[in-house]
């Protein structure tokens, strides 16, 4: 069995099937693309696998299991993180607090622990504080770990997605639109940053991108998704020549070769 | 380092406080009140003493109160509920079967209610695990659905609580009520009460699991994806709440020795949401000093219910004018300091060593 598969999978709503038929199959260590135009379903393909829609058909195989009706914590639980395409950090809350809630589903400790200021719960906080840290440094952030998430620049914001859905400690990482509303050297950065986790965390990413020159440059594969339904899949040299991708491109004003 | 050397010690305390320094404020600070209460328990008047143990049951209600409506950012409107349950737990528990027998004059008593009796400190006990347990049977309905829908059902909650105490006569004495409870309530008690809310749920919202309602009240989509089941941050708040209120209730009815349902009408939910809009939504410290505020005011606004004597003619007084001063004030607040007066903020003593090194001409921005 694959490492994640999707078998089938259809999402309505209502009478719009937003994916029809999707099938993927994801190779650990994989790093590959999702593109499409837009509406054309790849938001709902992420939302379905981290639990935030049940598919009205299919399966998704994880970790020996079929995920497809997981909650979304118990996704996130099992392994897959994800960023979201419209930045949905806790705006009010300090950027290593963001990170530091990423531990919450994991700490092995109780209220009553908590309350009392038991020295078995302030040891965890420390280690998780301390965790958080070292993610953000990391990532690039640590300077900024006392200011409010909500007071940073778009690009740091991104970028401090991607850290509190790392800390989740994830096999699988799911980026939505991670360059959108990048400049290009946050971009590049981006890139570099996104092998970097691929490599060193050994997390398998799965992204969507509308950025052709990044998704191209970063993507080992690539899946090309239209009105929900999954129409070419391969290596970007292939994506790039596939005369169904250059039209349903061409369609709504981009162009493939980008 | 405790010796204090000019402008460098100056620079220490503008700088970080470790730990130990913050716990022997905090010790000195406890010291303090407690010294206060002391000295009110023994030269205050009787008006004086129950201004503060009023403050005190505010400040408990008010703080639990805070830690759904504030941190969880939910909009629960049926506290009045977790009070009364607790209010009749401790009042049937500690009046003697011989005083129930004395009230329980149309309808008697159900057994075994009837026949037991325990010491205050149990009774207040069993308030606050009453109430909690009410708490957990309506926390079902409550958390499925959010916003102004769960406003409602809370609401819907409080009322049908009330409507009970009015009619489960075989329980609560309907309309009458319960009377001549023994006035255990004193100083210590309200006061020790309040400290012990203040201090664990502080610890609470400092802690990760606070941190998974704060998370939930900014973006609860967002918690979920980081493996947080929003159910479980939002019931434990509202169990917390619903304890500290009930042991409250206790307090409130063992202070004014008689209980009835008029106490628990949506009035004191009203009240409770002003004291902590008033003192900022979220903020603990906005809490406790919105609580004193308003249970000082209510004192002191008095005089606006008093015939007023002009002279010439005598405008008899307006039962009720409180309110209407309360709500002013409310809407002044929310007006001027949208936030309320701490917004978010909560006190700490860097803080305040800040404030003070600066002469006291601003203070540091949050
Ligand atoms: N919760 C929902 N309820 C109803 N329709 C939805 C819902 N979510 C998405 N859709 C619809 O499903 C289709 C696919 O949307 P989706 O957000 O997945 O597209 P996308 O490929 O991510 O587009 P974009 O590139 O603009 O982000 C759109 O037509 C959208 O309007
Ligand atoms: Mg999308």
């Amino acid at each position: 069995m694959s490492f994640f598969e999707m078998r089938h999978v259809i999402v309505q709503f209502g009478g719009l099937c937003a994916v029809c038929d999707f099938s993927i199959a994801l190779g650990a260590g994989e790093l590959v693309g999702l593109i499409g135009p837009n509406g054309a379903g790849k938001t709902t393909v992420f939302n379905t696998i981290t639990g935030f829609i049940t598919p009205t058909e299919g399966d998704i195989f994880w970790q020996g299991q079929n995920i497809a009706a997981f909650p979304a914590h118990r996704v996130t639980a099992s392994g897959i993180a994800r960023t979201f395409q419209n930045i949905r950090l806790f705006g009010d809350m300090s950027v290593l607090e963001n990170v530091m809630v990423s531990f919450h589903f994991s700490m092995e400790s109780n209220f009553l622990l908590a309350m009392t200021g038991s020295s078995k719960h302030r040891g965890l906080e420390a280690e998780i504080r301390e965790k958080s840290r070292r993610h953000l440094d990391e990532l690039g952030l640590g300077h900024l770990a006392s200011e409010k998430a909500s007071t940073l620049a778009y690009g740091q914001q991104r970028r401090l997605e991607i850290a509190r859905a790392l800390a989740t400690g994830p096999k699988l990482l799911l980026l939505d639109e991670p360059a959108a509303g990048m400049n290009p050297i946050e971009t590049i950065e981006l890139a570099a940053l996104i092998r970097l986790i691929r490599d060193q965390y050994g997390v398998t990413v799965f992204l969507i991108e509308h950025d052709m020159k990044f998704v191209m440059g970063l993507c080992e594969r690539i899946k090309v998704l239209d009105y929900g339904k999954s129409i070419a899949e391969g290596t970007p040299a292939e994506i790039q020549k596939d005369i169904k991708v250059i039209k349903a491109y061409l369609g709504s004003g981009y162009h493939a070769g980008g | 380092m405790s010796d204090f050397r000019g402008p460098a010690g100056a620079a220490q305390i503008q700088g970080n406080l470790t730990d130990r320094q913050k716990t022997m404020l905090n010790a000195a600070a406890l010291l303090c009140v407690l010294g206060i209460l002391a000295l009110f328990n023994q030269y205050g008047s009787e008006y004086h003493v129950r201004i503060l143990n009023n403050m005190a049951i505010f400040v408990t209600l008010a703080v639990s109160y805070n830690l759904v409506n504030g941190v969880c950012g939910i909009l629960h409107l049926g506290p009045n509920a977790f009070v009364a349950i607790g209010a009749y737990t401790s009042a049937l528990l500690t009046m003697s079967p011989a005083e129930k027998q004395l009230n329980f004059i149309i309808n008697q008593l159900i057994w075994p209610l009837s026949v037991v009796q325990a010491p205050f400190a149990l009774s207040l006990v069993a308030a606050g695990v009453m109430a909690a347990l009410f708490a957990f049977m309506i926390s079902f309905p409550v958390f499925r659905v959010r916003g102004d829908y769960l406003a409602i059902v809370t609401f819907g909650f409080g009322e049908v609580v009330r409507v009970l105490c009015n009619a489960a006569q075989s329980l609560t004495n309907g309309p009458l009520g319960l009377k001549n409870l023994e006035p255990y309530t004193n100083l210590w008690w309200s006061w020790g009460i309040a400290i012990l809310t203040i201090v664990s749920i502080t610890k609470l919202i400092n802690s990760s699991y606070g941190r998974a309602m704060k998370a939930i009240r900014e973006d609860e989509t967002a918690a979920r994806a980081m493996g947080i089941d929003p159910f479980r941050p939002l019931l434990l708040a509202f169990l917390i709440s619903a304890f500290f209120s009930g042991i409250a209730g206790g307090l409130l009815v063992h202070l004014i020795t008689t209980v009835s349902p008029t106490l628990f009408i949506f009035t004191l939910t009203f009240n409770l949401l002003i004291i902590i809009v008033v003192g900022g939504l979220g903020s603990t410290t906005g809490a406790v000093v919105g609580a004193m505020l308003f249970a000082w005011g209510g004192e002191a606004l008095r005089i606006v219910e008093n015939p007023v004597d002009l002279g010439i003619i005598v405008i008899p007084g307006i039962p009720g004018m409180r309110m209407v001063v309360f709500s002013l004030i409310l809407m002044l607040v929310i007006i001027f300091a949208g936030h309320g007066i701490f917004g978010r903020r909560e006190f700490n003593w860097e803080q305040l060593a800040r404030f003070l090194s600066r002469g006291g001409k601003r203070v540091g921005s949050p």
